[in-house]
């Protein structure tokens, strides 16, 4: 008799059948060990300028040699890692709560409102981005906040159609109807059910959302616009490193990679859990 | 169990087991019953007693993570022992199926005609012309009005009975030896159930198909079936022509069936 | 003859139509068109009809989930526009719906212990916690374990769910229970678990009880009185015994054929 068997395919069962996707959830959960236990974790103070010892090549006591001013670069990465994660997560949770607040509102409450709402989100949609993050660089100078802030104000217009268009397939099942004829109040409605229930979407969009606002936050800081030295970010350690780029590939290829590997890594986990919600 | 030539359809211990996320569930165990040439038999069950899954089972239209085993002997013929070819003719062509929802079941970028005539050509040898015919005649025999016209509409400009009667139209077209009904009028409205229960029983009586109807509905059975088989959570337990089932009801599942059917109260003509 | 709990006065509900990229309407669908009907203190209605009759939307109407076009709805005598605030959140007590799809009336994520505590969270005011035993009592009533509490609605049975939507129902201990459609989507040995649960539910607590369906052999297993609608209207109205003795109109008759499944009737 034919017996055919087949790898799990529902739910997070995948987690432990899928390699990659084990993987990559790895690497974010060692970034994040190293965000936090940076200060401990890194050999050298990530700000220790030594001139002497500049654009050493890897060796045994840097293990990612040295970058123009003599300060290891393996510790600017790891420092870099908070920076990274930071504006990654706080961009996102900014469009986020923006993105639900409006996309709650307009899909419950339908009519002029929806309409209203859903055109302002267009027309933030049509504006291209670099210009309104520039602009706003240029009015308030370039800060770590000022990245966040602009990253979120430029992202919260997708949050927002998705939960409108889930809060307007949710608002007709029957168990909002239910609440509703318990005599249950807007309120209620959409913060204990309506919201709750159009998360999915939004936390796989996030999820990715984090990886795409590392990668600006990297541009920007590489364009001199963003994080500034001292300080280091992926994306500044790379500008510093313009310099001696023919001669220094340690000042380019590690932060490079680490910002494919972050962000390559967000995308992984972010598909996988769509896939996970896909199939519950 | 002897090989019964006089049988159209003999099913021989089929078991029917899912295997996904690593554990073995049961969901038919060695369920054995049998469908003679011209007899309608009807499997009934609450949910969760198999009852459809064994109609899927019949032809292998389950999902890959289940395991079949048994024999299906359509003709004499094992078709779960067959090769994939040949398997694949028997569905759709010896063995036709219906199910509850037309909508999921035709193509709705096609019109009514041309999904005839391609059951036609696929599982008949008749060819064009011919098949158009054929196709007109079907819709004719399952009482669609006008048919020659209704060949040239889509499924969406059909009723729910209507859509119905094309699918059992588009079944028979195969000429089949054996015709699955799975809950054949569930979705339907009531007073649309009882026109295309009578156009089944009509072409039924006639033709002399061989019908298994799946249902959860006993007084269909006693409408439509010969014969009725009782599931109960993946086992067939009780068998044997209707009357003298439902009168004499000997296993828990069937009185319970019994019981649980909301009786009319009749008081007088109707009709 | 006692008064109505709640009726409907010569109510229409229209639906617009919309078409093209402007969506400029373009007519209207007459769902429910000057329907008058009422339901007494203790009684048990049955509301018969098939797809498109209306019947659903006059449910809806008349728990006050959709506003009539025209006429009133009246609670208690008093058209449904007048209720109004605190009021109207009282009133709601009295009139409940048991909803016909038990997967997609429960919350998902809620577990059944935290959709049950919402009626009494929401007129009594406090947490979850402190409405354990009435969630408790609930459970019991419409014989479910209490251990259910904890349980997602995932990992209960179709039935199982449907005891629970009754229950949520039934927690203000209203005068009036709408049912529309409760057996629909479960099988016929569950759904006349149901049946006879909702029947003992109504003579222990004297509630009175619309219960709608397309399947005019529930209906009268349960009730005493049969409207029937078809196409937004009604039909006729009679006691359950004179409408299948002695059904008056063309359409109720061609209910009680199809009821019983008689093949043999003249078709039309």
């Amino acid at each position: 008799m034919t017996k055919i068997r087949v790898r799990p395919q529902s739910g997070f069962g995948r987690l432990g059948s899928d390699p990659v996707l084990a993987a990559a959830g790895l690497v974010l959960a060692g970034l994040a060990l190293l965000a936090v236990f940076a200060p401990w974790a890194a050999p050298y103070d990530p700000l220790d300028v030594n001139l002497a010892q500049a654009l050493l090549p890897p060796s045994g006591s840097h293990w990612l040699g040295t970058d123009p001013l003599g300060r290891d670069v393996l510790s600017r990465l790891m420092f870099g890692t908070r920076i990274s994660l930071l504006v990654g997560l706080i961009a996102v949770s900014v469009a986020v709560l923006i993105g639900t607040a409006v996309g709650a509102v307009a899909g419950f409450a339908g009519g002029r409102v929806d309409t209203v709402l859903m055109r302002a989100v267009d027309v933030m949609l049509a504006f291209p981005d670099i210009f309104l993050l520039l602009t706003v660089i240029a009015m308030l100078g370039p800060s770590i906040y000022v990245i966040m802030a602009v990253i979120g104000l430029t992202g919260w217009m997708g949050v927002a159609r998705l939960v409108r268009a889930e809060v307007l397939s949710l608002k007709e099942r029957e168990f909002v109807q239910a609440s509703r004829t318990l005599g249950a109040s807007t309120w209620r409605l959409l913060t204990r059910h309506l919201i709750p229930n159009a998360m999915g979407p939004v936390l796989v969009a996030a999820t990715l959302g984090v990886g795409g606002a590392i990668l600006t936050e990297s541009a920007l800081s590489f364009l001199g616009l963003g994080v500034q030295p001292p300080e280091p970010s992926w994306g500044n350690i790379l500008n510093e490193g313009r310099v001696a780029l023919g001669v220094a590939w340690w000042l380019i290829v590690p932060p490079g990679l680490a910002i494919l590997i972050t962000v390559l890594a967000f995308y992984i986990v972010g598909e996988g859990l769509r896939d996970a919600l896909r199939r519950r | 169990m002897r090989s019964d030539g006089a049988n159209l359809l003999a099913v021989d211990q089929l078991s029917v087991t899912y295997t996904g996320r690593g554990a073995r569930t049961p969901a038919v165990r060695n369920v054995s019953f049998t469908v003679g040439q011209g007899e309608v038999v009807a499997l009934v069950g609450g949910s969760g007693s198999g009852k459809s899954t064994v109609a899927l089972a019949l032809t292998r239209l389950l999902p890959p993570d289940a395991e079949v085993e048994g024999r299906v002997l359509l003709e004499g013929e094992d078709l779960l022992a067959a090769s994939e070819p040949a398997l694949r003719r028997a569905r759709g062509g010896r063995i036709a199926y219906v199910f509850q929802d037309p909508a999921t079941s035709l193509n709705p970028v096609l019109t009514v005609g041309e999904q005839l005539r391609e059951m036609i050509e696929q599982h008949t040898d008749q060819r064009g012309r011919a098949a158009r015919d054929a196709s007109v005649e079907w819709l004719g025999q399952v009482g669609i009005p006008e048919p020659e016209r209704r060949l040239g509409a889509y499924p969406h400009e059909f009723s729910g009975g209507m859509q119905q009667r094309v699918m059992i139209a588009m079944a028979l077209a195969a000429r089949p030896a054996l015709l699955v009904a799975d809950e054949p009028t569930t979705a339907l409205d009531v007073t649309v159930q009882v026109q295309v229960l009578r156009v089944l029983r009509e072409l039924q009586q006639r033709l002399g198909l061989s019908v298994l109807l799946i249902t959860h509905d006993l007084l269909i059975v006693e409408r439509l079936a010969h014969r009725v088989v009782v599931m109960d959570r993946g086992e067939a337990v009780e068998a044997g022509d209707v009357a003298t089932v439902f009168a004499q009801p000997r296993h828990p599942a069937t009185r319970l069936l019994l019981e649980s059917r909301p009786a009319l109260p009749l008081g007088g003509a109707h009709g | 003859m006692a008064e109505a709990i709640v009726s409907a006065e010569r109510v229409s509900k229209q639906y617009p139509l919309y078409s093209g990229l402007l969506r400029r309407r373009i007519g209207s669908v007459e769902a429910v068109q000057s329907v008058e009907l009422a339901v007494h203190e203790g009684e048990a209605v049955g509301l018969v009809g098939e797809s498109g009759s209306g019947k659903s939307t006059l449910a809806r109407l008349l728990v006050g989930l959709v506003p009539p076009s025209a006429g009133h709805i009246r609670w208690l005598g008093r058209p449904l526009s007048e209720w109004r605030g605190r009021e109207r959140l009282h009133a709601r007590r009295q009139v409940q719906m048991v909803f016909q799809d038990p997967s997609g009336s429960l919350d998902p994520r809620l577990t059944v212990g935290e959709t049950l505590a919402e009626p009494f969270e929401i007129h009594l005011g406090g947490r979850r916690a402190e409405h354990r035993l009435r969630v408790e009592r609930l459970l019991q009533a419409v014989e479910l374990p209490i251990e259910y509490a904890r349980r997602l609605p995932r990992e209960l049975s179709g039935g199982e769910r449907q005891r629970v939507g009754i229950a949520r129902a039934i927690a203000l201990e209203p005068r009036v229970l709408v049912c529309d459609e409760p057996i629909a989507s479960l099988d016929v040995i569950v759904g006349a678990a149901i049946l006879r649960l909702l029947g003992r539910l109504q003579a222990q607590r004297g509630m009175a009880l619309l219960f709608i369906s397309h399947d005019l052999r529930a209906v009268a297993t349960l009730c005493t009185r049969i409207v029937v609608m078809r196409a937004g209207e009604l039909v006729e109205e009679a006691s359950a015994g004179q409408l299948i003795a002695r059904p008056a109109h063309p359409y109720t008759r061609r209910l009680l054929c199809a009821a019983a499944l008689d093949l043999n009737a003249p078709d039309e």
